[in-house]
């Protein structure tokens, strides 16, 4: 009948589709790896850039990176952590906690780029930090922290609700039950949602651009002060000499192992959130 | 035997316990000060612009720094270049999460979601590189200009950064529409195909409007690939759908100029109104975007 | 002999729905008194309102009083975290920690007591449950691992060890097989003697053959 073939043809054209869709990521990854590949010469990872970034290697740009991102973690962490617990334990307005969750998505959907320049403002300006890492991971704790926040709040959210009729019968304050029940069950939960803000802040370049960044003259931050070159902001400018082959290639260089970081902590990230799952089916 | 009532203890810190949820109170504080904390800032920031040209921020279209600040080049261009993200993106989005959804086992779905979920991790960067390595010089080439980073370009780019959280989001929706209306449909007679456009979109239309209104949000916000593509020219192409010719969109704008006037004066302070704008419109479109995917199970 | 538990005329309601109604009753020192009576009577209710378990249920309304040793444990300055301690709750279905048995026995009292007092502690809590020669030689083993009557045992065990007065059990053996329950059973009569203990169950056997006193429920119409 026409119409069966014509719906098994639209089927077969929407597999392809997702077909398409679906090798899209192979596409990107090939074409990163192919272009990049040829600049990774033996001492890339461990060279410092010569000639305006031209040519030599990229170690205090990914160094950078790391300085930044980790930074970031380690100052969201606290916040992200203790605004969820608060949430979830001693907020008992349902009210008060859709307008925490809705808080926690506007911070989300904010462009980047506004987290860079409001960022800088305060912290930079205001709070004299300059243009220095320090500002830079002041930002992109801000910025991270719903993704923190979500994951540390499936995590306690899939605790069966018993652990803490448990806890509160057996006299348990709610401190305890945090120190005891909460942080232990959920460690992977946080850990997941540690490594998906890592990989986050990697990729980030809009909201460090001017306020943490440099291109050349610092190698090592010698102080809280000292601005750092990154791998993002590296390949920015790189790119915009798309003229100059040389520039280009060292670009795609540094972008695979910019897109490699952010997979590999992508994986990491999957590889706990498994082990959460495991965990609560006990 | 001795009491329950606590007889010495100050009324306010009870116990430790009571010490710690004050800690954690204030973590939240901190939170919700980073929430709002932004939008007042960009206000405070925007306020001299405003109070010198008023309504004309956004209708003027000329923008010359020490001159005049006029912001309709850089709405314009977010507008379009966002309304072609969509026009490509909506329908690959809802061909492929109807197939995802309705046809495929749980473990090619699940490798579909995981696939999406790493193409929304790629740094933006990354995008803009293989833009201007590869996009530009295809639009370049296919429709002979003489600079290939037009509004299209950035369209385009924006439609592959926010195919992945638009599919992934509609697929969600429509999988959660409760397997009985699909086993009703088929038991009527109905084929897959038919029961997922009669019975499953119809259902999960709120969702979908949502990831829609997501997705839009973020092509929005996206500021570096952007800017290394749309040609960073401020004006309104002429005639104004030429959408080969090169422009400007607000994050854009803002990713060029920021680093050289940071701190005070008109212009910082026209950056910040332009700011601002971009950031009222992203919440206002997320926040119904959200309201959308809440809605889901419409009965 | 004064009561150990006093409730009067107390009155519960969720938002606008009534739940208890009116109810009066005394409770005796070191007696086991049943709590019986259709699904849906409020039983779990009042079991829960004599430790302030339902502070935190959105609508909860409680008036009236409830008096343990002769003082209103619903007074503002009442240390409610001390309360629980000396009120203690077993569930109709024991929640044990994915942890060693050693560890979930402990659970409550962690800090409080010195790492060399714990095996003791930990021994003399197993013997009162009657578990003690079932996993003396598996202590460090995952709980989870244990039967479901081994299990509420245990539960018991970690209640017992924050040395509750009074023990409310809300259907403690229906989830238990029939030899688990009749364990449970005898070890209700056992620890009667130190302890005062309510108990909500919906077998009438049970309550006949376990306690002192009956309580029965109705529902409000």
């Amino acid at each position: 009948m026409k119409s069966a073939t014509f719906e098994k043809g639209i089927v077969v054209l929407l597999s392809i589709l997702t077909l398409l869709v679906s090798s899209l990521l192979l596409v990107i990854l090939a074409t990163v790896f192919i272009k990049g590949l040829p600049a990774l010469h033996s001492g890339f990872l461990t060279e410092a850039s010569e000639d305006f970034g031209r040519a030599g290697g990229i170690f205090y740009q990914l160094l950078g990176t790391l300085i930044l991102m980790t930074g970031a973690v380690v100052i969201s962490l606290p916040v992200a952590l203790g605004s969820v617990i608060y949430q979830t334990q001693y907020v008992e307005s349902a009210k008060v906690k859709e307008m925490c969750r809705q808080a926690s998505q506007v911070l989300n959907a904010t462009p980047t780029i506004l987290f860079g320049l409001v960022g800088y403002l305060f912290f930079g300006v205001y709070l004299e930090t300059g243009v220095s890492w320090v500002t830079g991971s002041l930002i992109l704790a801000v910025m991270i922290l719903p993704t923190l926040q979500v994951s540390i709040r499936e995590a306690i959210e899939s605790l069966p609700e018993q652990y803490k009729d448990t806890g509160m019968a057996l006299g348990l304050s709610p401190w305890s039950q945090i120190k005891a029940i909460i942080i232990p069950q959920c460690y992977y939960g946080i850990v997941t949602g540690v490594f998906l803000g890592l990989a986050r802040a990697a990729g980030e370049t809009a909201a460090i651009m001017f306020a943490a960044t440099t291109f050349s003259g610092i190698r090592l931050p010698e102080s809280f002060a000292d601005p750092v070159p990154t791998l993002q902001t590296h390949m920015l400018v790189l790119t915009q000499e798309a003229a100059n082959p040389e520039a280009l290639a060292q670009a795609w260089g540094a972008g695979l192992v910019l897109l490699s970081l952010v997979f590999f902590l992508t994986l990491m990230a999957w590889i706990l959130r498994s082990r959460l799952k495991m965990e609560a089916e006990l | 035997m001795a009491t329950f009532l606590s007889n010495n203890k100050p009324l306010l810190v009870k116990n430790k316990s009571q010490g710690m949820m004050w800690v954690f109170a204030a973590l939240n504080f901190i939170f919700l000060c980073c929430a709002g904390g932004l939008f007042f800032f960009l206000i405070f920031e925007s306020y001299p612009i405003f109070k010198l040209e008023g309504f004309d921020f956004w209708l003027g279209q000329d923008w010359w720094v020490g001159e005049t600040y006029g912001a309709l080049p850089m709405l314009y261009g977010s507008t379009l270049v966002t309304a072609l993200a969509c026009l490509l993106v909506i329908p690959l989005a809802l061909a492929v999460a109807i197939f995802t959804s309705e046809f495929l086992s749980s473990t090619p779905r699940r490798f579909v979601k995981s696939v999406l979920e790493l193409l929304a991790g790629v740094p933006g960067i990354v995008y803009g590189l293989l833009g201007v390595s590869f996009l530009s010089l295809w639009i370049k080439d296919i429709f002979g200009l003489l600079d290939g980073n037009t509004l299209a370009t950035a369209g385009c780019l924006l439609a592959i950064m926010i195919l992945p959280t638009v599919l992934t989001l509609s697929e969600d929706a429509m999988h959660a529409v409760p397997a009985e209306y699909r086993d009703n449909a088929l038991g009527l007679g109905l084929s897959k195909w038919q029961t997922a456009i009669a019975v499953v979109l119809p259902q999960a239309l709120p969702g979908i409007v949502g990831a829609v209104l997501l997705g839009i949000g973020r092509a929005m916000g996206e500021t570096i690939a952007v800017m290394l593509v749309v040609g960073s020219l401020d004006r309104i192409p002429d005639p104004w759908f030429n959408i080969f010719s090169s422009a400007q969109t607000i994050p854009s704008k803002l990713g060029r100029e920021a680093a050289e006037s940071i701190g005070e004066g008109a212009h910082w302070s026209a950056l910040m109104a332009l700011g601002l704008t971009l950031f009222l419109m992203v919440f206002l479109i997320t926040f119904v975007g959200n309201h959308f995917l809440k809605r889901r199970r419409v009965s | 002999m004064s009561p150990v538990i006093q409730v009067k005329n107390l009155s519960v309601t969720y938002g606008m729905i009534k739940v208890i109604d009116d109810f009066s009753c005394e409770v005796k020192e070191n007696s086991v008194t049943a709590i019986i009576g259709p699904s849906g009577c409020g039983k779990s209710t009042l079991l829960r309102s004599l430790c302030r378990m339902n502070d935190r249920i959105e609508g909860f309304h409680l008036t009236g009083q409830v008096l343990v040793k002769g003082e209103n444990i619903y007074h503002p300055n009442v240390d409610v975290y001390d309360l629980r301690r000396r009120v203690g709750m077993i569930f109709q279905k024991p929640c044990i920690f994915p942890k060693s048995i050693f560890d979930n026995v402990l659970f409550g009292i962690r800090h409080q007591v010195s790492k060399k007092d714990r095996q003791t502690l930990v021994e003399h809590m197993l013997r009162e449950v009657n578990l003690w020669e079932e996993v003396k030689d598996r202590l460090q083993n995952l709980a989870t691992t244990l039967s479901m009557g081994q299990q509420q045992r245990l539960a018991i065990a970690r209640t017992l060890a924050v040395k509750p007065e009074i023990l409310l059990m809300d259907e403690p053996t229906s989830s238990l097989d029939p030899e688990s329950t009749a364990a449970i059973e005898s070890l209700i009569q056992s620890l009667k003697s130190r302890h005062t203990i309510l108990l909500v169950t919906h077998l009438h056997e049970q309550a006949e053959k376990v306690s002192d006193n009956l309580i029965f429920c109705n529902i409000i119409k």
